[in-house]
């Protein structure tokens, strides 16, 4: 049998006991920053069910950004970002991307646009 | 080895090391969902977020009745662009009351296709006015439905009060094709304005 996903039990837990009572994380991290699981092999015992979820997720190399990560533990992103900068901060959980920046340059708009031609 | 349940393909490319995100938006049963699933490599996912209302300034959840949040359905697909690059795509709602929800999405967005249906016109109006609040460069696609009537690009540009820069293209979302060409238009015209931007 496989384990009920949290939105189907639907949400018995609320948000605000997930993170410990934080609404907000420290460290703003995008909606499509890309996460990944670090070399650290410290025991996860003291984790949450949450977070042992996200490092799990992020294991062995594996790619997936915070919305990715959010969907498929079935977690808000707001939420599911409060506990991955407390995973960071505990350097169990790495950012591949640079922070997103406002204006994107013509440069990145370009490899964007041909990108998107080359698959028509 | 990962423990979560997961398919193959579903993680990305272990070169990819850059990620932006565009936003397709419009009113409920536009056909942002059907456009995204089409475009996206993997299969649509959903996220639900909490949000509070837009007056309310919060630091703590805990301290929040139940009566001032709501939840909304996020839905979003993603496109390999290059072995460095992924583009994620986010249908986001424009009603009002998704304001908080907005803040996060608009940051960095590269822009966002507003998609518009010739029936409901004016479902569309509270969707721009939160495009704009956002400073997001957008671009127009007017999603085809069976049996509507079509309009000269002239007449929608009036009807919805497009600067004559906008973009306009007419699509059908069903089709992979033609979204994709709706999605390119809204890129050239970001590059454009980005090349113009730069030059002296």
């Amino acid at each position: 049998m496989t384990e009920p996903s949290r939105r189907r039990s639907g949400g018995l837990v609320r948000s605000y006991v997930i993170t410990g009572g934080r609404a907000r994380a420290g460290t703003p991290l995008d909606v499509v920053t890309l996460l990944l699981a670090t070399q650290n092999t410290r025991p996860l015992h003291h984790l949450t069910v949450e977070q042992r979820g996200i490092v799990d997720i992020c294991r062995g190399g594996a790619l997936l950004s915070l919305a990715e990560v959010a969907s498929h533990l079935g977690l808000p992103v707001s939420v599911t970002r409060v506990l991955v900068v407390d995973l960071i901060d505990a350097g169990l959980i790495a950012t591949r991307t640079a922070p997103v920046v406002q204006n994107a340059g013509p440069e990145l708009l370009k490899e964007v646009l041909d990108a998107l031609r080359a698959r028509l | 080895m990962h423990s979560a349940p997961v398919s193959d393909g579903m993680y990305l490319a272990p070169t990819v090391e850059r990620a932006v995100k565009i936003l397709v938006v419009g009113h409920f049963g536009v056909g942002k969902t059907t456009l995204v699933g089409g475009l996206s490599e993997i299969t649509p996912l959903r996220t639900e977020e909490v949000m509070t209302k837009p007056s309310e300034l919060v630091d703590d959840l805990s301290a929040l009745p139940d009566k001032t949040t709501t939840t909304v359905a996020l839905d979003f697909g993603r496109l390999t662009l290059t072995q460095q690059l992924v583009l994620y795509l986010f249908g986001a709602p424009g009603q009002d009351r998704f304001k908080g929800l907005w803040q996060d999405l608009a940051y960095g967005a590269l822009g966002a296709l507003v998609l518009a249906d010739t029936r409901a016109l004016q479902q569309s109006f509270e969707v721009f006015d939160r495009v704009e609040e956002y400073g997001l460069p957008y671009a127009v696609a007017v999603n085809h439905f069976t049996g509507s009537r079509r309009y000269d690009d002239e007449e929608v540009r009036e009807a919805l009060d497009l600067h004559p820069e906008t973009p306009l293209v007419t699509c059908d979302a069903r089709d992979v094709n033609s979204s994709s060409q709706a999605l390119i238009t809204l890129v050239e015209y970001l590059h454009n304005r980005a090349v113009q931007k730069e030059a002296p």
